[in-house]
């Protein structure tokens, strides 16, 4: 490639614009004096740069534009572009976590009985009798057996969920679904405190709902028992 | 806003503003007119009509004679509000604080968490700031401080090891309409 390449023209300056010499408003002032001739004669000048202007159009401009002050923007000044047409959201969103809850694991699942019971019982029986020495004539001691009742208060939580329709649509805005995230919400505080009263019972009186670490009868203590209810919740209303 | 670094076993107990129960309510949209955007913090102002104007709330009282102003209620529910987030970390910025001539719905009825400046004891009573509408309690048979509006509430739940990042005390407040006759 040739390193002395011409350069493209973009513009130029006609020949006959070579008598031109700059031009001060003061000096056509002088020459024309201060009448329209001095447009006429500037006319005539830029005509010969290219420049096509009717006096008559400055006349007008003149008369639409005011120029004694400087115009200031129309808008505020301002950095320019919005910081939300930066980001870049990524989609999902980090969960919370919450403890693992491991009480299903250590001590299994039963479900028994109905919602509307007022008691898990557990029938505790004993067998009684003291063998004797044997004899032919002596009289046959018997044997019998005794029983008790073991209870358990079954023990009950509510946590509902509202969601409104501004909410709803609010949030789905931002791709979060308002009514599944309450509901996570209602449904693991649910799991929580049943998982909490699997491990440390709830303390109603006399009630003997005792979990997994808590003091079951003639058991060994891990816990102390709460004071009254659930220790964790009985701030709780 | 860091990510979580430590494991609850329980969930947060819930977000100042939010209804606690579905207990009955009663609340109103107002166009929000305070002194200064910076009052209208959800969960923690209350609100009057100014000057007898209807439609309008603006945060706390702005006669100072409690009872004088028609009582307009909690700044509630911050779920339908859109985050201006902060001046100082840009608007992803956690808040509860809403513009001025936003409708804001304020409640003068029902269960809803709050947040509340200092330690206090169920039964107490909830009252507001005359200039900020900012709540705080008293005592029940405590007079009313000067500068202060009764807020026709009381603390309902109030945990003493709830409290914030903030400093600020986690609370649940039930709202009551009680008719005063302006002192």
């Amino acid at each position: 490639m040739s390193y002395t390449q011409a350069s493209q023209v973009h513009s130029s300056i006609p020949a006959g614009a070579g008598s031109l010499k700059d031009f001060s408003l003061d000096e056509y002032r002088s020459s024309y004096g201060r009448g329209s001739a001095v447009l006429d004669h500037a006319c005539a000048d830029l005509k010969r740069l290219g420049i096509a202007i009717q006096p008559q159009q400055i006349k007008e401009w003149a008369d639409s534009v005011v120029m004694d002050s400087v115009q200031p923007g129309v808008t505020t000044p301002s950095v320019v572009t919005p910081l939300q047409f930066l980001q870049e959201f990524l989609p999902g969103f980090v969960y919370v976590m919450t403890a693992a809850r491991k009480i299903d694991d250590f001590v299994g699942v039963l479900i028994a009985g109905d919602w509307q019971d007022e008691q898990i019982v557990r029938g505790i029986v004993e067998q009684t009798g003291s063998a004797e020495l044997y004899g032919d004539t002596t009289n046959l001691s018997y044997s019998s057996f005794n029983n008790n009742w073991n209870t358990s208060t079954i023990v009950r939580f509510e946590e509902g969920l509202e969601v409104g329709q501004l909410e709803q649509m609010r949030a789905s805005a931002q791709n979060l679904d308002a009514a599944v995230q309450k509901r996570i919400g209602a449904t693991r505080s649910l799991e929580i405190n049943r998982n909490l009263v699997g491990f440390f019972g709830f303390n109603g009186g006399l009630n003997n709902t005792y979990g997994f670490l808590m003091r079951q009868v003639c058991l060994l203590t891990y816990q102390p028992q709460p004071v009254t209810g659930l220790a964790l919740l009985i701030l709780k209303l | 806003m860091a990510f979580q670094s430590q494991i609850n076993i329980e969930q947060g107990y819930g977000v100042p503003g939010d209804k606690y129960s579905d207990s009955p309510v009663r609340a109103a949209a107002y166009s929000l007119n305070s002194a200064s955007n910076d009052l209208n913090i959800v969960g923690q102002t209350m609100y009057t009509i100014p000057s007898g104007l209807q439609g309008e709330a603006a945060a706390g009282n702005d006669t100072g004679v409690p009872g004088t102003n028609t009582f307009a209620g909690l700044l509630v529910n911050p779920k339908v509000y859109a985050s201006l987030g902060t001046q100082a970390d840009g608007p992803l910025a956690p808040t509860m604080t809403i513009k001025n001539n936003s409708v804001g719905e304020l409640a003068t009825m029902g269960q809803f968490f709050v947040s509340l400046p200092a330690l206090a004891n169920i039964g107490d009573l909830v009252i507001y700031d005359n200039l900020s509408g900012a709540i705080e309690t008293i005592p029940p048979g405590t007079p009313l401080p000067a500068g202060y509006s009764f807020g026709f509430a009381e603390v309902k739940v109030f945990i003493a090891d709830s409290v914030g990042d903030d400093g600020r005390f986690l609370a649940v407040i039930e709202l009551t309409p009680t008719l005063v006759i302006p002192v």
